[in-house]
């Protein structure tokens, strides 16, 4: 298990394959997502999230407030996706699992593409009658509404064949988004600078609002053609073309593991590989109690 | 809903008061205009914002009956057109290069330029 994922105690929920939370059954239970719901509301009311969704007013306090250790969301490969989408789809086998496929939410309130939908909603309706109810209104009613809601009702295995679409053509990050973390509501198609989750982490550095994924690409330069299109595609600044060498440069630490460069790769180059097989130092390590920062912090206070 | 949001401040959920950051105090100061009525249909601005400045959100004036105005009601309300702004809500990522105010058609944005 990775540090990260043995620091916030993952284990003692999810056993010894914590990292990846997202195939447990825990995951697809609604009813906690319901309860999670309503906390989230008060909280989200509370501090005008929609005025201020970035941390940049209050800071990353209210954040972290919200997400109590879970995780908003997580960067999953392709073959994860559709790993993910299988087990929704068995873990509510016989009852009324749905599938809509929306527009991206970030986009809508923040001024792009509108016209395709790239967010796949897997949604279990709660068996309470009140959560039930909440939800209809929330999710099913919406469809009709279509000059600022587009539902688009689509079976599993036609969401398959459109994150490849996504993936290839558009460079769009999978993302499993949780409400009350570890239920997972919606498998998102991201992108800088919408998707309000990855502003949060990459802006401002709330790390639990974006995590990264369980891999990590490894770039073998032997077959490296330069041809610069996983630099073109990579949106956390991972990969560098090296336009002397013909070769790219990567950095692993900021590497998401989220494969797009794998998939563009026109020399097969790129593979991923589990990131705790890797060596990866943690990109901010907190100061010692010795530290010149640490020593005045003391003293201030 | 000041009542209600009074209430729920002072009721069991025990919010910690947040201040606002010295960074964001310092930000420019971006105003929309009340002549826009219809950011769901134009988007200009929210389109050009190379930094992503703009969000839309529901208007809490004109959805003002539940206790969550802004979230519950708001998204589902969203399909109500005539409900919606535009407000800047990241200043604190604003350079100052103005196209928004020079693509918006109702000439309605303004900028104000934090003092030194």
């Amino acid at each position: 298990m990775c540090d990260k994922c043995a620091a916030e105690g993952l284990a003692r929920v999810f056993g010894k394959d914590a990292c990846r939370w997202y195939f447990s059954t825990d995951a697809y239970d609604y009813q906690h997502a319901y309860e999670a719901d309503q906390k989230f509301l008060e909280y989200a009311e509370q501090y005008e999230i929609l005025n201020s969704i970035n941390p940049g007013k209050f800071g990353a306090e209210w954040v972290k407030k919200v997400v109590e250790g879970g995780r908003v969301a997580q960067v999953v490969t392709l073959e994860e996706s559709l790993e993910l989408l299988r087990i929704a789809k068995e873990a509510n086998e016989g009852e009324s699992l749905i599938c809509l496929n929306m527009t991206c939410i970030c986009k809508r309130t923040r001024g792009g593409d509108v016209t395709e939908p790239i967010c796949m909603f897997f949604i279990h309706p709660p068996k309470e009658e009140h959560a039930r109810e909440m939800f209809a209104s929330r999710i099913f009613s919406s469809g009709e509404r279509e000059s600022f809601y587009f539902y688009d009702p689509v079976d599993l295995d036609k969401m398959k064949e459109l994150l490849l679409d996504y993936e290839k053509r558009l460079g769009l990050v999978h993302t499993v988004f949780t409400i009350g973390f570890p239920s997972i509501i919606t498998l998102c198609n991201c992108e800088m600078p919408y998707c309000h989750s990855m502003r949060q982490r990459l802006l401002y550095g709330v790390e639990d609002a974006f995590v990264e994924g369980y891999y990590v690409a490894r770039i073998n330069n032997d077959k490296c053609i330069g041809c610069g299109e996983c630099e073109r595609q990579c949106q956390f600044g991972a990969i560098r073309l090296d336009r002397k060498l013909e070769k790219v440069v990567h950095m692993p630490t900021n590497c998401f593991g989220c494969g797009i460069c794998r998939s563009v790769c026109p020399a097969d180059a790129i593979e991923m590989v589990e990131r705790e097989t890797v060596t990866l130092l943690p990109k901010k390590e907190p100061y010692g109690v010795h530290h010149p920062i640490a020593l005045h912090e003391e003293s201030v206070q | 809903m000041k009542e209600d949001v009074e209430r729920i401040r002072q009721s069991d959920m025990g919010f910690p008061e947040l201040e606002v950051l010295e960074a964001y105090k310092k930000a420019p100061v971006i105003t929309v205009g009340e002549e826009c009525t219809q950011p769901q249909e134009c988007r200009k601005c929210m389109e050009i914002c190379a930094t992503k400045v703009f969000v839309i959100i529901p208007d809490a004036k004109l959805v003002p009956h539940t206790r969550y105005p802004l979230i519950r009601e708001g998204f589902e309300l969203a399909a109500a057109p005539e409900a919606m702004r535009v407000v800047a809500a990241e200043p604190t990522v604003c350079t100052l290069c103005m196209a928004c105010v020079r693509v918006c058609p109702l000439q309605c944005i303004t900028i104000e330029t934090p003092s030194k």
